[in-house]
């Protein structure tokens, strides 16, 4: 375990830095959990600004955490959401739409599919996927921020995988003949 | 027939990887969360209406006096009670953290003793109400 007994410069530095490099990934998997860009920017947000001035233990490496404390925060705004009146429809709670993934603008539809596709996907395989292709985590770090096995997590995964490809299924093969 | 499963796999998830989690907002520099704000905001907008509503209690009594026998013997009870049901600003702050409703329903039976009551005859608002 890493205790912060540093500066709270140098703690500060270092919480920028993470959500400098994982800051992409955590609110992607925060949108897969929640469904909504918006929510999503809050959780992190949240999550961030208690390690900023929180005296928070982080464990090294730090990413499976993060997940975890995401996630953590993600589950209790859905809980805190189910109770209170629904003010606006699911996914439109920001004032301006924002996608959850950038392409090259020749991408820049099938980017809005893919979303939808994972929104499609039941959230504890959507989230798996989003760990691991854009996470870049291992099988054993998501089971860790999960609480799951191993293998559960790699069932949860080729499930996800294997959806996903049905439905982007057009592009790919559209992906293939331009590679030719 | 597995290998070349998992080279589709494989394939399918360097396709994915093309598209990147578009990059959030940057960190708020203020370190302070949207909830913050709206509990603290909650907080001053009843701390000013217990003040304001003290001060119109306090008011309200120092008035009584000035008024009818009559008046007396039904406002006297009232500022009584007045001050037996004010409820402190510290526990208001400890009831909105703990359980907003109790809260909000302690700020709605606080209102009928302290905000002004528009039906007593011989009161501005009643004069006002009746013009």
């Amino acid at each position: 375990m890493m205790i912060f007994n540093r500066s709270a410069k140098s703690r500060s530095d270092e919480v920028r830095g993470w959500y400098e490099q994982f800051g992409p990934a955590l609110v992607a998997y925060a949108s897969s959990v929640l469904g909504d860009r918006g929510r999503a920017e809050d959780a992190l947000q949240q999550v961030f600004l208690k390690l900023l001035k929180g005296n928070i233990e982080v464990p090294s490496p730090a990413k499976p955490y993060l997940f975890r404390a995401v996630r953590n925060t993600a589950l209790s705004m859905t809980r805190r959401s189910n109770r209170d009146v629904p003010l606006e429809d699911e996914g439109q709670s920001g004032s301006t739409y924002q996608q959850w993934f950038e392409a090259p603008a020749e991408l820049g539809y099938w980017s809005t599919k893919l979303e939808s596709a994972i929104r499609e996907l039941p959230v504890e395989q959507s989230e798996v996927l989003v760990m691991k292709i854009w996470g870049e985590m291992t099988f054993d770090e998501i089971a860790t921020v999960l609480d799951i096995s191993m293998n559960t997590v790699a069932s949860r995964y080729r499930y996800a995988l294997a959806k996903l490809r049905e439905r982007m299924q057009p592009f790919e093969v559209q992906n293939e003949h331009a590679a030719k | 027939m597995n290998m070349q499963q998992n080279n589709d796999d494989q394939k399918f998830e360097n396709f994915l990887r093309q598209f990147r989690p578009a990059k959030p907002q940057a960190l708020s520099a203020t370190g302070k969360s949207v909830v913050f704000s709206a509990r603290f905001a909650l907080r001053v907008a009843a701390g000013l209406l217990l003040i304001v509503g003290g001060f119109f209690g306090i008011y309200r009594i120092g008035k009584v006096p000035m008024q009818s026998t009559m008046d007396q013997s039904q406002t006297r009870p009232a500022a009584k009670t007045n001050t037996a049901q004010a409820i402190s600003l510290g526990r208001l702050t400890r009831l909105m953290e703990e359980d907003p409703a109790k809260a909000d329903a302690e700020l709605d039976k606080a209102s009928r003793w302290l905000l002004a009551d528009v039906r007593r005859s011989h009161g501005a608002l009643g004069a006002l109400a009746a013009e």
